[in-house]
């Protein structure tokens, strides 16, 4: 049945490749760069031009920073990508390819190479672009490729030949040997062996199974499961069917997604509809004995509920609060009964295992840490976006070949965070160290689920450790003592410390409270709440003694810290910074060095941004 | 079993137990707040830490199951700092207003920071100043000292299943309370006030009023229903100011119902009699208990000389079995009379003396621990929770945890319905004929069945809306569940077909096989606290004490010989006959024991004109009620607070009822008025003590020795922690072996009594049918004089469906005017989706307005055992619009 589909579909792919595609990223990332003008206005021309060619939305290739991404395909050619396409640009990117044959050099990325197709000359291939350079893609693999709202252009591309695979070749145990043999761990963070969840599940009494996805990505900066469901939503609900098999002939799943993510729920209700169509779900799967089917749920915006036990509770219509472990939902899940839950990612991966084998999957990656991981680069850095890479990959490479360096040449790279408000940040002593999840656990961070924010020198460590913990703060669930009324103190003295009313032992009270919290607390977002402060005072003792001794900020972030002088040597005596100071703070006498009064400065910092000398710190 | 090393001590324990539990085991205390041991644990307040001495790692021992070889530390500097931290967080915004707090004294918090010195926050004060929630008139919410243990919510949820509140906010800015800041709306059965570890939770009735360390405790049975719920009853004075329940004991627990734990401010208020009181010149004028006694004993005595059978007695079923034995002896030996009666006969009656004649017991067949085992629950026209709390918590959690299948037969919806299987909703009216078509389904061969019975099913199905899927359903899963059991309540029992309709259903329990399985059966629902007590030890015309037929003369001489006195009772009989007897002039005295009959009857009868003529009418009672405007005397009666005795329960439990205070003014209970009046008539009751009765009772009927149920866990060596036991099996439940003998082997269906049941027509004319329901927050009358549970349900208010108000163009709050031939009566309306349209509810409690009235004056007896029936009558109902 599903090889006719197949053959179907490769047809319909083959009769479509005489045709010019027009390739546009409708991902959140696109939109929010005007790809929905954009691709009304591609329309508008084509229809103009009366142009024969298919113009199709797609998901996020990575490449946020270049949003929004146009792509063409021309019949025998490869398919070249444009970057920040711009309404005057576009018409000369459509003159290249339509009048001229040939393509619009100036703002052309690379061409992405297809089988059997010709070259362009002087125009890079893909993976020999630095941002795709070290790049492996296997969950992303279709992510920017596809139409994410075809199953056909899914299909076309392997597209539920693993399920079909499992369906006539293989037992559940096969299954499960085969996802343990890959060395696949939970992508959401926590890192427990995906094998081994399944197999528990599995054994596991009674025939009620329930499969879920948790879908609720709450980190600040992290955007990876985001851009699996809005760009190939199919290979998440794939990889859920697989699950459904291997743990037994679960007949139910959730996808429990955020409610922020409208873009990502509503492709996954089309692809949901649509694998239901085609009875991917439903009864008697492709005429198995394998019935399966899915249903969202959609979160209220709690950051906790990304947790396990919490997020079931959600699931399940009580208020978002985790529960102590044992029992596990392996033993004790949805409605009481054994449930295996996976992280978008992590499912979005089953479908290539299974067609390309554990051996494969597992030939990538370190030693503890098999396969590739998706992350998401953002901060003050060049190339902003989601990138795939193999596990192992030191972070130096990630920020300085694949997100090409800070934003601000003269500015040099600081930190990078990793793993969120559970993660913690690592200084450049540590950018050798190799993304997997025991050395970066090391280094004191976490790989957590993937979000990766860099930071430049001008960015204020304590501030950053208060942001996180402020996020934490605000979003724990009340339920434990630690993480109720620990991380609240924890804030409050970090809120002291940025006001300049830190005081001697602030910094041991706060590693012993963290050391408390991080033993004491229910659940993760507990025990890992006091991360972001723990790592910053281990790297960044020196900062925190600055704010706290000297009442100084040194990265400049903390108002109440700052005092702006004027440095007499590199003041050219221009006056620029007179005029735009709200407060009359600055004075300034022609030929003189410019004053500021500290005393009725605002801290507002237009002087330092009128100052093309840098003469005011 | 596993070994595990606490501090060094070993300990054996199921592999299953946790940590907590083995060091308790161990003699070995560890610090609480939110481990409660009926409630699933949450680990949420941390207190509990323990170091495990190999991985060095802090555990919580609430959550933590033991391993082989496991070694725990309890008191390491690891644990002892972690708790100390863990205090100082929890005192950040807790006031320490422990002097004016009412939980000073009792609070673990207190304790815990006495230990480890923790008195005050080393961190920057956050003093939450959020003011508390005193919306509610029963409970007060203070967060500021809310350690957010969560017990209150989860026992809400878990235990009651009622969800009226939970955590509001997130993180620091937690509170707890009803949602949305409502007021709070619930059964207050106040169990979260009483697991609240620190007085963020407070009883707004005597708040201020008392420090817990003064107060003396006394364990006590509640005898407003049958549950038998223990209790303690706390008392500084001679005054009660609280009851609180004990965590683990009794068949509560630890849980109580609102009348249970807030009802008992009316036995101390200024209704209360508190002298003797006689008639002169028509005025009822204070007087002594020697002069008054003589009198009533003199004119007693005057009555009997005429012959057997002239005083008539009437006895409420909430005293205690010494009362009920002392009373009924009186009545028997000295006032040679079997005219007796109980409020038992209301309504319990019904079911019980059918289940008599078929098992020879009113002891059940099964109990509440059997309901938790049960696969199948089949309830009709009942509400366990309102009228046997404690059952309706056992049911609940029955469908809940033991995934028993639940069945709900009756008009309307009550708060077990949301957890039935099936909710055949039938039209008031179709129970009893329910009840056949069930029984002759089940219990008979389709060839065997009676002749109507497929009209009557098809008449079941049309003209009562029963649904025939849901019936067929309900006939599968009681034939083929392992387990199971039918409920009866008051709806049920009230009906004119209610005796015939439950031999049916003993007939589906014979079809069952049930008599033989052991916890399978049925458990019908008192309505008062003794009635089964009063029943066993006689206290109506029908038996003589052990349940003995009463007319029986081998019977007769038995008690003969024990009281070693001849009796030469007549005939006798109930509150139809008495009512009758005096009629006809054969009755001339009548002496009532917390009765009211008046209360049974429409305001239009001629009760009161038949109790006015007779001469001699006592009323012995806690209040002056509407008899005491005919009685001659009246007599002021110790209640179930200030006296002593047994009671028995639901489950069949024997259990004593102590004094908690001394006797109100100059009120004496009721047995020993009894005495009293004996000893003035010649003394054939020797003048005994309660003991003195209660050994005799327990001697003569040994089946009746007290027992109570402990409960599934105990208080360890510690004082801290409850360990797992074994549930006792006190012989409580009727003998199994015995019923079978009686009742003989499955499928041996009783001929004879093949009669059909008629469905009942409600008689007079209008579109909807009243019925008089029971409310959860009053029992009897009584209850009307109690302020606090009068803060709870404080008038009348009429059952409608939302649907036909909306017709009607009636809105929340409004009065509607309910009317018929008979009566009419301004009331406020209930919106509710849970009654049908052809129906409304009204609880029967409240005297004003006078829903009796709705009623025809005619006295109408239900069925055999002559029950006085006012349940339902047809009315009009209209917006509020003169007629």
């Amino acid at each position: 049945m599903l090889t006719e589909m197949v053959e179907e579909t490769e047809l319909q792919m083959e009769r479509d490749a005489s045709l010019p595609v027009i390739h546009i990223g409708m991902a959140t990332c696109g939109l929010a760069s005007g790809a929905k003008a954009l691709h009304e206005l591609i329309l508008k021309e084509v229809a103009s031009r009366n142009l024969a060619v298919k113009v199709v939305p797609t998901g996020c290739i990575g490449m946020c920073h270049n949003e929004p991404l146009v792509d063409i395909t021309m019949p025998g050619r490869n398919r070249v990508s444009y970057r920040n396409v711009k309404p005057n640009t576009l018409t000369q990117i459509l003159d290249a390819h339509f009048n001229k044959n040939e393509f619009a050099k100036k703002y052309a990325v690379c061409q992405i190479p297809l089988p059997g197709r010709e070259e362009y000359a002087g125009l890079p291939l893909m993976q020999d672009v630095p941002f795709f350079k070290g790049q492996v893609k296997i969950v992303s693999k279709r992510c920017g490729m596809i139409d994410p709202l075809s199953i056909d252009d899914y299909i076309a591309m392997d597209g539920y030949q693993a399920l079909r695979k499992i369906l006539t070749s293989m037992t559940p145990e096969q299954v499960i040997d085969e996802v343990t043999k890959s060395g696949l761990r939970g992508r959401g963070g926590g890192g427990f062996p995906t094998g081994m969840k399944w197999n528990l599940t599995r054994k596991s009494p009674g025939p009620e199974k329930y499969v879920v996805c948790n879908a609720d990505e709450g980190d600040p900066g992290a955007f990876m499961d985001r851009s699996v469901l809005e760009g190939d939503p199919h290979s998440v609900i794939e990889g859920m069917i697989i699950a459904s098999f291997a743990v037994g002939y679960a007949r139910k799943g959730y996808i429990y997604c955020r409610a922020e993510y409208p873009l990502a729920i509503k492709r996954l209700q089309k692809a949901i509809n649509d694998a239901r169509e085609r009875n991917f779900l439903g009864e008697n799967i492709l005429g198995s004995n394998l019935s399966f089917d899915l249903e969202i749920k959609e979160g209220a915006g709690a950051y906790v509920c990304g947790e396990e036990t919490a997020l079931l509770a959600s699931l399940m219509g009580e208020r978002g609060m985790p529960w102590p472990k044992p029992p596990f939902p392996a033993q004790k899940g949805v409605w009481g009964k054994p449930s295996v839950i996976n992280n978008v990612e992590t499912l979005a991966n089953i479908g290539h295992i299974i067609l390309g084998g554990g051996d494969w999957y597992a030939s990538y990656g370190s030693e503890k840490t098999k396969g590739t991981k998706t992350f998401a680069l953002t901060g003050s850095i060049k190339n902003t976006g989601l990138i795939e890479v193999p596990a192992g990959t030191p972070l130096r490479e990630i920020v300085f070949s694949i997100g090409g360096g800070m934003v601000e040449k003269k500015i040099p790279f600081k930190a990078a965070q990793l793993g969120g408000p559970s993660g913690g940040c690592i200084p450049t002593s540590g950018l050798d160290t190799p993304v997997d999840f025991e050395n970066v656990l090391s280094a004191g961070a976490i790989m957590g689920s993937g979000g990766i924010v860099v930071m430049d020198e001008a960015a204020c460590i304590v501030d950053t450790a208060k942001f996180f913990l402020k996020f934490t703060q605000d979003e724990s669930c009340g339920e434990c003592t630690p993480c109720r009324v620990g991380s609240k103190i924890m804030l409050d003295i970090l809120t002291r410390i940025t006001e300049g009313k830190g005081q001697e032992g602030d910094l041991d009270e706060l590693v012993r409270l963290s050391m408390y919290i991080k033993s004491n607390s229910l659940c993760g977002l507990g025990g890992a709440a006091p991360n972001p402060v723990l790592s910053t005072i281990r790297y960044f003792r020196d900062e925190y003694e600055a704010h706290i001794r000297d009442k100084r900020c040194p990265g400049t972030v903390c108002n109440d810290l700052i005092k702006y002088v004027v440095i007499e040597e590199d003041c050219t005596t221009c006056g620029l910074c007179e005029p735009v100071c709200p407060s009359g703070s600055v004075t300034w006498e022609k030929g003189e060095v410019a004053h500021i009064d500290l005393t009725t400065c605002i801290r507002c910092k237009a002087c330092v941004d009128a100052c093309k000398f840098r003469a005011i710190i | 079993m596993v070994k595990v090393f606490v501090n060094g001590i070993e300990v054996e324990v199921e592999p299953t137990s946790t940590i907590l539990k083995a060091a308790e085991k161990a003699g070995i205390p560890i610090p609480t707040f939110c481990y409660h041991p009926r409630l699933d644990p949450a680990g949420s307040c941390r207190i509990c830490a323990v170091e495990l001495e190999d991985s060095k790692r802090v555990v919580m021992s609430c959550v933590t199951p033991v391993s082989d070889g496991m070694r725990v530390l309890t008191e390491s500097a690891k644990v002892a700092d972690a708790r100390k931290t863990n205090l100082e967080l929890l005192l950040l915004h807790h006031p320490l207003d422990c002097p004016v707090c009412d939980c000073g004294g009792e609070c673990p918090l207190q304790n815990m920071s006495f230990s480890y010195g923790a008195s005050d926050s080393r961190f920057e004060s956050h003093r939450n100043d959020e003011a508390e929630d005193i919306k509610s008139d029963v409970l007060v919410f203070n967060s500021n000292r809310c350690i957010l243990c969560g017990k209150c919510v989860r026992i809400c949820d878990e235990v009651q299943d009622v969800h009226a509140i939970g955590f509001i906010n997130r993180g620091f800015d937690t509170v707890i309370g009803p949602p949305l800041g409502k007021k709070l709306d619930c059964e207050f059965c106040g169990d979260c006030l009483e697991v609240c570890p620190t007085g963020a939770i407070t009883d707004k009735f005597v708040r201020y009023q008392y420090r817990p360390w003064q107060l003396e405790k006394t364990k006590t049975t509640c005898t407003y229903c049958s549950s038998g719920c223990q209790m303690n009853v706390e008392t500084e004075k001679e005054a009660i100011i609280r009851v609180t329940s004990a965590e683990g004991e009794g068949p509560n627990e630890g849980s109580l119902c609102a009348i249970g734990r807030f009802g008992f401010s009316h036995v101390q208020g200024t209704e209360r009699l508190d002298k003797p009181y006689s008639r002169s010149f028509s005025r009822l004028v204070p007087t002594e208990w020697d002069p008054v006694l003589t009198e009533i004993a003199e004119k007693m005595k005057a009555i009997v000389k005429g012959g057997p059978d002239r005083i008539a007695t009437l006895v409420s079923s909430r005293i205690p079995l010494e009362d009920a034995y002392l009373i009924q002896a009186f009545s028997r030996k000295v006032l040679k009379s079997n005219y007796i009666d109980s409020s038992a006969r209301y309504g319990f009656m019904n079911a019980a003396a059918p289940i008599i004649r078929a098992t020879g017991t009113i002891r059940p067949l099964v109990d509440h621990q059997d309901l938790l085992k049960a696969k199948v629950i089949l309830v009709i026209g009942g509400d366990p929770t309102s009228e046997s709390n404690i059952t309706g918590l056992y049911l609940k959690k029955a469908v809940r945890k033991g995934k028993a299948k639940l069945y709900y037969v009756g008009s309307d919806s009550v708060s077990i319905t949301q957890r039935a299987k099936d909710h055949l909703r039938i039209l008031s009216g179709g129970e009893g004929l329910f009840a056949w078509v069930l029984g002759e389904e089940i219990s008979r061969k389709p060839e065997d069945r009676h002749p109507e019975f497929l009209s009557k099913k098809e008449e079941l199905f049309k003209s009562f809306n029963v649904d025939p899927q849901a019936f067929t359903r309900l006939v599968e899963d009681l034939k083929e569940a392992p387990t199971g059991i039918i409920m009866t309540g008051r709806m049920f029992h009230r009906i004119g077909s209610a005796q015939e309709a439950m031999n049916s259903l003993l007939d589906v329990v014979r079809g069952l096989g049930w008599f033989e399985k052991d916890g399978c059966g049925i458990l019908p629902l008192p309505e008062v606290g003794n009635d089964l007590g009063v029943l066993m030890m006689g206290a109506t015309h029908e038996w003589l004490p052990g349940l003995l037929d009463s007319q029986d003369a081998e019977n007769k001489r038995k008690w003969e010989s024990t009281w070693g006195s001849a009796l030469s009772y007549g005939k006798g009989g109930g509150l139809k006959e008495i009512l009758e007897g005096i009629e006809a002039g054969t009755i001339k005295g009548l002496i009532s024991f917390g009765e009211n009959p008046i209360d049974h009857f429409s305001p239009h009868s001629d009760v009161t004109k038949i109790l006015s003529s007779l001469d001699l009418l006592v009323s012995v009672d806690l209040f002056q009620t509407s008899l005491a405007d005919h009685a001659g005397y009246l007599l002021p009666a110790a209640s179930s607070y200030e006296r002593s005795g047994h009671v028995v329960s639901i489950e069949g439990f024997v259990q004593a009822v102590k004094p908690a205070m001394t006797f109100w003014g100059e009120s004496l209970p009721d047995g020993e008025i009894v005495l009293r009046l004996s000893a003035l008539m010649g003394a054939p009751v020797e003048t005994r003590t309660t003991e003195d009765v209660s050994k005799e009772i327990f001697t003569l009927l040994p089946d009746l020795s007290p027992s109570t149920r402990n409960g599934d866990h105990y208080m360890g060596p510690t004082g801290n922690i409850f360990l797992p036991a074994v549930v006792s099996q006190p012989p409580h439940k009727a003998n199994r072996a015995a019923v079978l003998e009686r009742t003989g082997s499955a499928g041996r269906a009783q001929a004879g009594s093949r009669k059909t049941i008629v469905a009942e027509s409600i008689s007079g004319e209008g579109e909807f049918v009243l019925s008089l329901n029971k409310s959860l927050f009053h029992s009897g009358k009584m209850t009307l004089l109690d302020p606090s549970l009068m803060k709870m349900k404080s008038a009348a208010s009429v059952r409608i469906n939302r649907q036909t108000a909306k017709k009607l163009k009636i809105k929340k709050g409004e009065s509607v005017r309910i009317h018929n031939a008979f009566g009419s009566c301004l009331i406020p309306v209930e919106l509710t989706a849970g009654i049908s349209e052809y129906e409304i509810q009204i609880p029967y409690h409240f005297d004003s307005p006078n829903i009796q009235a709705l009623f025809s004056g005619e006295k109408t007896f239900t069925g055999e055992s002559s029950t006085p029936a006012i349940l339902r009558t047809r009315v009009s109902v209209s917006k509020n619009e003169l007629p």
